[in-house]
């Protein structure tokens, strides 16, 4: 395996992390030859998974961010190939746990903030003002989604832009930014268990950040099967496009020329291997001090790095349990384990007595992870690589006997702890258990102090300017947590997809370009937009089906509307509204956190010089206030009665930030398919019979559940039925000013009796419109002397008396 | 004379009466419906449409039996049903074999057809446009002092026995120096009732479809049965506001309908139709201004107000300021609204007290 490798490629790559693969994966696609090195046995780093005996661990991810639709992950995973992994939003996120208390973070913070309420109602206002100020920062904080791109690849006009944005950015959350929380919390309460329950070592930032995310609905699991699905997913990617991972394989030294630029890197094996570009996506500390040479870096910056301020490293303990977790009272939420005994400032200190402790089940999220009535736990707390002299290691931290007791002996006094507070008995459902100390966590990333999570983005970090994505060696850039401030999956993948940046726009200008407009979120990205089967997708058959398609974007449409819809409409909807409208609340709820938008029109007017059921005009806002948080609502004014129906699709494309030219296209299409979806079928002609004419109002008539009895019932009566078309020509103005009610009485007008043999009248259950209009018609139909009935549909329709009703009704008109 | 008949639309009756003397016809109204009329209009109306619509039928209905000639209704340009009652009424009362004939009240060319029909001299026109718009202003004080002395008064029917008082010496009141005396004096009369100074009293604002707001046999004397509870009210229909809303006069006003809009803007981006953008903002209103609730009133059925309660709920959830919504139609029991007022109110002053505690 080492024999063929080449000695020249374009880019070598230090760690096969997160950062190091992402990198990899996106450099190989843009066909460039890259040679990616791990010293582990496994690529993955802090995403590795191990198993044992039939369970499988994830090391250290509680959850992922950004990894929705559109997020910022999501659309460079979207761009290395789009056969990723799938991530679902987390519905039970945290639950806040102590002797006396237990609270749960939903992806609904609302209910933990009733909840919070009616425990402390003397704090209202302040929890009020706490959760209102997370749900704005949440928001704040999606711009930051699009705001990935380091400034190094920026040109000076998008630099100015970005400048002028970034202020603008922070300026209204200047003080969360710089405000301690624990002074920043007493702004809002004075209870000290509240104080407690927030209580954050960082600024309130750290305090509000996961209640903003939990408002924006930003939580995700791993995907299924663990966080190595995604892993293995990128070493594909790599190796299909011509990277090559070699795992087991140490980097001896970086090599730099006389002018200070790094030309490749020395194995341990002796090998050379040059390059044009090294991106070192390993620990920032070890790369400086031992992989170059000690002139190269000044010793300031080697000072500073050494008295930076990191993330703690974690004591892990994975179980494997005999019985589901599920048993022992867990749910899939991360249980923050806190003592009030405990003064808030010794929680982070790193002792197995103070602690704090998180609990959580992954095999709950995901029953992949452990065999079938089994389930795997995680216990995690905070804790230094330096603790207790390095935790009884030898001076290269080798690990001996007392390393081994010392470990021993932490474990027990957690596991009280877990069994005092929250499961007790839990020592005897174990069936694997395995212990992570930071010595652990330093031998197998080689992060410094063992840390997961590498810089705090405290103010002596960035004033010390540690983090950097170039170093003092050119064509060496970092690429991993160090060249930011913070870490988990979202920092480690800026910093890679920054190298990657910095690398492409030299050598593939291309896709340097391409993968611009990506991190920007300027670019295409495909939204799945849900149409419900109800109300506006009956006035306007194809339309937006076919407008979306031809948009490149994947239309879902809801399932016709059946007994099950009608059941769903009366949990959620409005008990007073009308059937049509419960019917698309449901059809809403069918759709609602599967798709990316759901589109819901305003509809004020669907004629010239008419206008819409008033109550049509309030949907978006009703959808917003309904389904709001759980799916980003896409709405458009329709008014046909002063707006053509072409503009209005002109103005939704734009929206969605199509081309003009090819908006143009995608609504002719649109209009020409609802046109033909509009064009009544083709009748035969036939002299003896009379017809029988059903009106009603487009979205009755054509609805399954609310049409579709009285329909088949006259299909086995042997009737010859028109259904009232709805066509969207004009029509003379009359006195009833809406739209489908005059289209109603423009056809009874015009129509004739000697083609006609009776109207049936379909109405539902609480509709406005129809309660002034139907006096009209009837009086109408009376002078014409056609027989006519009216058919009131509810939630509680009935087939027997469907049939009788009509059959009586037909036959009377027969005689 | 021949007369007119007015629909009773609470004590705004009163000033629309006066309005009509220019026209020389006597004014046929009342300040409330009455369970008779209510019997007549909901046997002759569409089963789905509302209380409003048959409130107003029945009432022409009794006037057109009573020998009245003509009736006058409100016919606006907007969305709602509301549009076509005229219309619509017309036709019952023509099915019925009833003459009365209904005018509509709207913009229909430059006179609306009354002022055609009538005819009356310029000077005789400005001269009661002035006195009811006195009226209406007289009426909206009489109701923000009521409100404000109901829920604090120390015997029970205090303040309601001085309202109807001051509203018997307006409705007499012939001339604007008369209407404007009476105006003057109000706040005097009202200081000699005797309250509880000491009193913190719930405050519920009160909002949703006008004519309910303000018909005290429609909503149930839901102002007087929550004074009496001890809670301040306060209605959000005020004829005075709407009249400076209907013809743009105070565009920076906080009752402007762009400041309005402006409000309701992040939930409600549609005026809807009615009222119904109205209840949004003024909600929004009641939850910035610490009121303890919000009661939302509507007929079953009303187009406008039920298609934005969910918009209420949420607002409720985000701000958490409860609130109660009541349905009226001609089934709604006395006892039944009162109870649940008298529940709400107990839950309200729950909360305060452990707001405070």
């Amino acid at each position: 395996m080492i024999m063929d490798r080449p000695t020249h490629c374009d880019v070598v790559i230090i760690g096969g992390g997160i950062a190091g693969l992402t990198a990899a994966a996106l450099l190989s696609k843009a066909g460039l030859r890259v040679e990616l090195f791990e010293t582990e046995p496994q690529a993955g780093g802090c995403l590795a998974a191990f198993h044992r005996k039939g369970f499988t661990f994830d090391t250290s991810i509680e959850w992922l961010n950004q990894c929705r639709p559109g997020g910022f992950l999501a659309r460079i995973h979207h761009f290395i190939g789009d056969d990723g992994p799938h991530y679902v939003p987390l519905q039970r996120i945290h639950r806040y746990k102590d002797t006396a208390h237990n609270y749960l973070l939903t992806s609904n913070p609302r209910e933990f903030r009733d909840h919070l309420i009616r425990d402390f109602p003397h704090e209202t206002k302040g929890l009020q003002e706490l959760f209102r100020d997370a749900e704005q920062l949440g928001r704040h904080m999606q711009f930051l989604d699009n705001r990935m791109r380091s400034v190094k690849t920026m040109s000076f006009r998008e630099l100015l832009r970005h400048g002028l944005a970034m202020t603008r950015w922070v300026w209204p959350i200047r003080h969360v930014v710089s405000t301690p929380a624990a002074k920043g919390l007493t702004r809002y309460f004075k209870t000290r268990e509240l104080l407690d329950l927030f209580h954050s070592d960082g600024t309130m930032m750290s305090v509000l950040v996961p209640l903003g995310f939990a408002f924006t609905g930003d939580f995700q699991k791993p995907p299924e099967g663990g966080c190595a699905v995604l892993v293995n997913w990128l070493c594909r990617k790599i190796t299909v496009n011509g990277g090559r991972i070699t795992l087991n394989q140490r980097v001896q030294e970086v090599l730099v020329n006389a002018s200070q630029e790094a030309t490749g890197v020395r194995l341990t094996t002796g090998d050379t291997v040059h390059a044009r570009y090294v991106i070192a996506a390993c620990d920032v500390e070890q790369l400086f001090t031992t992989m170059l040479p000690a002139a190269s870096i000044p010793a300031k910056t080697l000072k500073r790095l050494r008295h930076a301020d990191l993330y703690y490293s974690s004591f892990s303990i994975y179980l494997g349990l005999d019985c589901p977790p599920a048993s022992l009272g867990l749910d899939e939420s991360l249980i923050r384990l806190t003592d009030a005994s405990i003064p808030l400032g010794n929680r982070v200190n790193g002792e197995a007595r103070s602690t704090l402790i998180s609990v959580l089940a992954p095999s709950l999220r995901d029953p992949s992870l452990a065999p079938p009535g089994k389930g795997t736990l995680l216990i995690q707390c905070p804790a230094y690589l330096i603790h207790h002299n390095h935790w009884n290691t030898g001076p290269n931290l080798e690990r001996g006997e007392p390393y081994h007791r010392y470990k021993q002996e932490f474990t027990d006094i957690i596991l009280d702890r877990v069994e005092r507070l929250l499961i007790p008995g839990l020592r005897h459902h174990i069936e694997v258990m395995e212990v992570a100390t930071p010595v652990t966590f330093h031998r197998y990333t080689g992060n410094r102090g063992g840390s997961i999570m590498g810089h705090k983005p405290t103010k002596k970090n960035i004033h010390a300017r540690l983090a950097n994505l170039t170093t003092p060696v050119k064509r060496l850039l970092l690429g991993g947590q160090w060249a930011e401030y913070g870490g988990g999956v979202p920092m480690a993948t800026k910093a890679a997809v920054n190298s990657s940046l910095m690398i492409l726009r030299e050598m593939r200008p291309a896709v340097f370009a391409d993968l611009k407009t990506v991190v920007d979120g300027t670019g295409f990205t495909p939204l799945t937009i849900g149409i419900p089967r109800a109300l506006y997708y009956f006035y306007y058959p194809s339309l937006f089906e076919t407008f979306f398609t031809r948009l490149g974007h994947i239309p879902v449409l809801s399932g016709n509307s059946t007994r099950h819809t009608v059941e769903q409409a009366a949990l959620i909807s409005e008990s007073e509204h009308c059937l049509p409208i419960k019917l698309l609340d449901a059809h809403l709820a069918e759709l609602a956190g599967k798709v990316d938008r759901l589109f819901v029109p305003r509809l004020l007017s669907g004629l010239k010089g008419h206008i819409a059921c008033p109550k049509l005009s309030a949907l978006p806002d009703v959808a917003q206030a309904q389904f709001g948080d759980r799916t980003r609502i896409l709405s458009l004014d329709i008014h046909e009665g002063t707006t053509p129906l072409r503009d209005s699709l002109l103005e939704l494309g734009r929206r969605l930030g199509a081309e003009d030219s090819l908006i143009r296209t995608a609504t002719e299409a649109a209009l020409s398919a609802l046109a033909e979806a509009r064009r009544p079928p083709t009748r035969k002609p036939d002299q003896t019979k009379k017809r029988l004419l059903v009106i009603s109002h487009p979205y009755n008539l054509h609805d399954k559940y609310i049409s579709g009895p009285i329909l088949a019932t006259l299909k086995r009566l042997d009737v010859d039925v028109e259904l009232m078309p709805f066509d969207g020509e004009d029509i003379p103005p009359g006195n009833i000013k809406w739209d489908t009610c005059g289209k109603m009485i423009h056809h009874l007008k015009t129509l004739d009796p000697a083609e006609c043999a009776a109207v049936i009248q379909l109405t539902s259950f609480n509709c406005g419109c129809d309660s002034i209009v139907m006096e009209f018609n009837r009086e109408i139909l009376k002078n014409k002397g056609i027989p006519t009935m009216t058919f009131v549909v509810d939630e509680h329709a009935a087939q027997a008396g469907t049939d009788t009703r009509l059959e009586a009704f037909v036959d009377s008109t027969r005689w | 004379m021949t007369a007119l008949a007015i629909p009773p639309w609470g004590n705004y009756s009163i000033a629309l009466a006066a309005s009509v003397e220019c026209l020389r016809v006597t004014p046929w109204s009342t300040r409330s419906t009455t369970p008779e009329i209510m019997k007549l209009g909901a046997e002759a109306s569409p089963e789905f449409s509302c209380l409003a619509f048959k409130a107003t039928t029945g009432y022409f209905i009794k006037a057109a039996m009573e020998g009245v000639e003509y009736g006058v209704m409100v016919n606006s340009m907007g969305t709602c049903r509301l549009r076509y009652y005229r219309e619509l009424q017309q036709k019952i009362l023509k099915d019925r074999g009833l003459s009365l004939f209904i005018f509509g009240l709207g913009y229909d060319g430059i006179k609306p057809p009354l002022i055609r029909h009538f005819d009356p001299t310029m000077g005789d026109f400005l001269r009661c446009s002035a006195r009811a718009f006195f009226k209406v202003h007289a009426v909206d004080s009489i109701e923000k002092l009521a409100w404000e002395t109901r829920a604090r008064e120390l015997h029970t029917g205090d303040t309601t026995r001085l309202m109807n008082a001051c509203l018997k010496d307006l409705d007499n009141a012939r001339t604007v120096p008369a209407i404007r005396a009476v105006s003057r004096g109000v706040p005097a009369r009202f200081r000699t009732v005797p309250t509880d100074a000491a009193a913190r009293p719930l405050k519920i604002g009160l909002l949703g479809e006008a004519s309910i707001l303000r018909d005290s046999y429609l909503n149930h004397n839901l102002e007087e049965t929550l004074g009496s509870l001890g809670v301040e009210v306060r209605n959000f229909f005020l004829l005075g506001n709407e009249m400076a809303k209907i013809f743009n006069i105070g565009l920076w006003s906080p009752e402007s309908r762009g400041a309005l809009t402006r409000l309701a803007r992040p939930y409600l981006k549609s005026r809807v139709g009615g009222h119904a953008l109205e209840s949004v903002a003024y909600t929004l209103r009641c939850a910035r201004e610490q009121y303890d609730g919000v009661i939302h009133v509507s007929p079953t059925g009303c187009m406008p107000e039920i298609s934005i309660r969910p918009i209420l709920r949420k607002i409720s959830q985000d701000h958490s300021i409860p609130i109660l919504e009541l349905s009226f139609d001609e089934h709604s029991s006395h006892v039944g609204v009162v109870t649940r007022l008298e529940a709400f109110a107990d839950i309200l002053r729950e909360r305060r007290k452990q707001a405070s505690s």
